[in-house]
Order: structure tokens, then sequence, then C-alpha cells
């Protein structure tokens, strides 16, 4: 059972209709689906159960300087497809529901995101920082993060 | 007696199997595991910040090392994705070196992992056997490449050069005694009872889980499912060649021992066909675009290989300009090592090593 890039979208827009914003394919096999963000759990639960997208590919962030951008990519061993669930968050405050739920190869992913871009997942188990040491401040893949130099301490003399 | 057994065990980064880079807060009680947290990030370089402030070809060398193991199938990562802003096609010739120099990255990864994971069980000769195999493969990457362990042979619309004229001789002479030395210590590992009393039925992966934690390559396949992007989502010239891809449906240590090994012997038949194919091709046809578009176009693009750890890919978002705005590195060791904590869970301490190797980490491209 494997579904082509156009009867995904059909599939998809018959059941949310005007709930999904945009839908989109492009030439390296992938959907596009741009959904509001409280609406992510109940899509992602859709493709998981429905459309039957088993595997997790990855989940990231970007940002766009208005606001904060969140994706994630799930694919399927069926066919190349991969379908990217797209989000647009508030860079003040970006709140997102976790898919660990359903999915639990995106825990490391959305920990991952959490740290570098500071988007907080609602329901995720264990939402630490993941890269960076925990004491660590700021977000260093945000557009307005500044370095500081770590304070290392001096050698007693 | 006291009540409370338990204890916290940290294990790493000094830990000699832990490949000096990472660690797991372990809590045990006496030999049983009850719990384990997996601490990465000792080797984070902010790749992904890196690449955005750099132009695009100045990107490739930086990708080259990402993984001290495989540095090629990273550079051509990078590569492929680039090629699919700028929407350009490679040349023929372009596609079977990459193929070729490719399989031959993988062949020698394999290699690597073998020894890393025999050393980690405890099969201490076994560090020197297939480091020895390796050679005879490095020696061919350097004769085509230049390089022996940071290749930079992949262009944007092609590759650094042809390969030289007599490849088909060094090869073929490579080859015969890679295989000569690759049976001869096989037999020594496989018929050791100890190194399948620690591997088979060990850190057992059930399909379900394999697929819920988003696994790829080899140790997706050791779980019974058949899924490798060379045949599903085939890129370069894949599709055009003849290949099996071994899988198991045992799911322990042992299967994806099996299936790595299997892998290897496909890799030798691709780069015998890759050649094939590159031979059949004019000696004056390009192997490099001459010409590319002076800006990329707008928008994102996620293109994926199948390293041999996994798939591994790039995620590029551009505006238009000639550095990347954000890329996101799709990274294979990133979702296989999410298993390690549940399949250690419950059993002994000795078989740590014995579960992460067979996963086959490269901290390089797991903390990018």
């Amino acid at each position: 059972m494997s579904y082509n890039a156009e009867q995904i979208i059909n599939s998809l827009k018959s059941e949310f209709n005007e709930k999904i914003l945009e839908a989109t394919s492009d030439d390296f096999y992938r959907v596009i689906i741009k959904v509001p963000s409280e609406l992510i759990l109940e899509i992602a639960g859709y493709i998981q159960h429905e459309l039957g997208f088993s595997t997790p590919n990855m989940c990231s962030g970007t940002d766009k300087k208005e606001f904060m951008e969140v994706f994630w990519h799930i694919g399927t061993v069926d066919s190349p497809i991969l379908i990217v669930l797209k989000s647009e968050l508030n860079r003040d405050n970006p709140v997102v529901e976790s898919l660990t739920p359903l999915w639990k190869g995106f825990d490391w992913h959305e920990r991952e995101t959490y740290d570098l871009l500071g988007i907080n997942f609602n329901n995720h188990p264990d939402l630490r920082r993941l890269l960076m040491p925990d004491n660590w401040e700021g977000h260093p893949l945000r557009e307005d993060y500044v370095y500081k130099k770590p304070k290392y301490r001096k050698p007693e003399d | 007696m006291s009540e409370k057994t338990e204890m916290n065990l940290f294990m790493g980064p000094q830990h000699p199997s832990m490949h000096g880079l990472w660690a797991i807060r372990l809590t045990i009680d006496g030999e049983t595991i009850i719990d384990g947290d997996a601490q990465i990030g000792y080797l984070h370089r902010g790749y992904e910040k890196l690449l955005t402030n750099r132009s695009y070809e100045q990107g490739i060398p930086i990708c080259d090392r990402l993984c001290y193991v495989e540095s090629h199938s990273w550079s051509t990562s990078y590569t492929h994705s680039i090629e699919g802003i700028y929407n350009i096609q490679i040349p023929d010739k372009a596609k079977w070196a990459r193929i070729l120099t490719l399989e031959l990255q993988r062949i020698a990864s394999h290699c690597l992992w073998l020894a890393a994971m025999s050393v980690d069980i405890g099969a201490l000769t076994m560090l020197i056997y297939p480091m020895n195999a390796r050679e005879i493969i490095i020696n061919m990457l350097e004769a085509i490449t230049g390089a022996r362990m940071t290749y930079n042979y992949a262009r944007i619309g092609g590759v650094a050069a042809d390969l030289p004229f007599d490849t088909v001789k060094k090869l073929e002479r490579s080859f015969n005694e890679f295989q000569r030395l690759h049976f001869e210590f096989l037999d020594l590992l496989e018929e050791a009872q100890i190194f399948r009393i620690r591997t088979q039925g060990i850190g057992v992966l059930t399909k379900e889980q394999a697929l819920n934690y988003g696994t790829t390559g080899p140790v997706l396949r050791a779980s019974g499912v058949e899924f490798d992007v060379r045949k599903n989502d085939p890129y370069f010239g894949y599709d055009e060649l003849k290949f099996n891809i071994p899988t198991r449906t045992e799911g322990d240590c042992y299967a994806r021992y099996r299936v790595r090994i299997e892998e290897i012997q496909e890799a030798m038949k691709l780069c015998w066909q890759a050649l094939d194919k590159y031979n059949e091709l004019n000696a004056s046809d390009p192997f490099k675009l001459d010409k590319l578009p002076r800006r990329p176009n707008e928008g994102e693009v996620y293109r994926r290989i199948e390293t041999s750890r996994g798939e591994g890919g790039f995620f590029i978002q551009s505006d238009g300009s000639t550095q990347p705005y954000r890329v996101r590195i799709k990274s294979p060791v990133f979702n296989n090592l999410q298993v390690l904590i549940p399949l250690i869970k419950g059993g002994k301490l000795a078989d740590i090593p014995a579960v992460m190797g067979s996963i086959d980490l490269c901290v390089g491209d797991l903390d990018r």
C-alpha cells in the first residue's frame, strides 16, 4: 500500500479541508504540508495511522526572522515519498505539540531543536539540552544570538 | 545488608570502548542495567552554523571532516543537495566515478567498524586484520582521489578528476588481495564461539521498534525491513545497477554484523559495474560541468544518500544568495543511537560494548 504525492495531498485535503494552509510537492519526492501549529498532533496521527507513514526521518526548525518555522520529515519504507509537516510559530514564544507520542525517534531531534533554536515541545517526555552544555545561555542557531565567550576559571595563583 | 543496591555509573567519555566522545549515565543493580541516559555533544562543532557562514563551494571540504570514517560520503551528499538547489544534472562520467568511490568508501568504513567492534567485545587480534584489508581499499581511494582520509573529491556538478588510466588493473589486484584477507579474518572471527555467544540473541531490536525509532541502514535491515535509499530513492545511477540488499530477521547484534559483511560483497559488485559503465564512455567526455548557474535558486531541498551507516542527507534552505540560509544535516547515527538505551535496559553491563559496536556509531556525524 503506497500512495503517490497527489493521492496524499487529496486525502489530507478531503479529511482536513481548509485547515491545511498549503500543500505542495517538489521534484525530490517531498510533500510539503503547512498546517496551523495547534493541529500538528491530529494531522500527524492521520498520517501515521491512515496513510501508513511509519518512520520518523528528522525534525528541525529555522529562524525566519519574522517567525519561527518548525518542520518534521516523516518517511515510509514502501515509497521514496517524505511528508514534510510544517508550521509557523510565534518567534517570541515558540511552543508546539511534540510528536514523540507517535514516533519515539523524534525524541532527540526535538531535544536538539529545543537546544539550538529554543522551540518548546509540549508533552515531550524529557526536554533537556542535548548537544550544548546544560548551563549554556541562549540558543545558538537563532539569528539574534550573540556569542559570548564562556567564562573560564583562572588558575589560582 | 543495606536495602538499596542501585548505583550510578558514568560510562565514558574516558572509557576505552566509548570511542572517547560520548558517555552514558547508567543506573545499575549489580551487573544488571536498570536505566541509562546517553550524553552526547562532546564533538559538537556547530556544522549547521559553519556551513551557513560559507559559500556553497567552501562547504564541501568542511563536510569531508564531518565523519572521520567515511568523509567521501558526506561531501558527496552535500554536493548532491547543492545540485538540487542549483537544479543541475551531473554528467554520466561523474555518476559512475561517484558510485565507484562511494562503494569503496563503504567497504573501508565497514572494515573499520569490524575492527572497532571486535575490539570492543574483546577479540583484540581482530583489530589488525580488517585494518590491513582496509589499507588496500584506502590505497585504491588514494590512487583515485589523491588523499587517504579527507578526499575532497566531490565537486558541484561532478568530481574533481578523471579516474586514473590503470583503474581496472588496480581494482582487480586490490579486490583479489582484499578477498583473500577478508575470508581469512571472517574464518577467524565467526569460528570463534565466544564471538557468537556475545552477539547472538543480544540486543534484539524488533521490526516495530526499528521503524518507530526511525533507524536506517544496516540496523534497520537486520531487523527484517528491506529499505535502502539506493533502491527506494535511487540517486546517481543506482537504478541501472544490479545488486541485492542483504537483510536478516533476527535483529540481534549478530544479524547486524552479518548484514554489514554481506554488504561488503555487494559493494564490490557495485564497484565493478560502475567501473564497466564508466569505461563504456569516451575518454573525452566531461567529468564535471563547465559552467554553473551564477546564483542558486530560492527554495529548499532535501536529498539523501545511503551512507554506510544509513540514510544521510542535507536539508538546505536557500534565499537565493551564494550562501545557504539554513542547513540541517540528517545523520543516520543520530537516529540509530536512540535505540541503544532501550536495547541495553534489563541486560548485563558487558553487553553494552557489543550492542554499541553493532550499531556502528561515528560520533563525528552524531554530534555534527
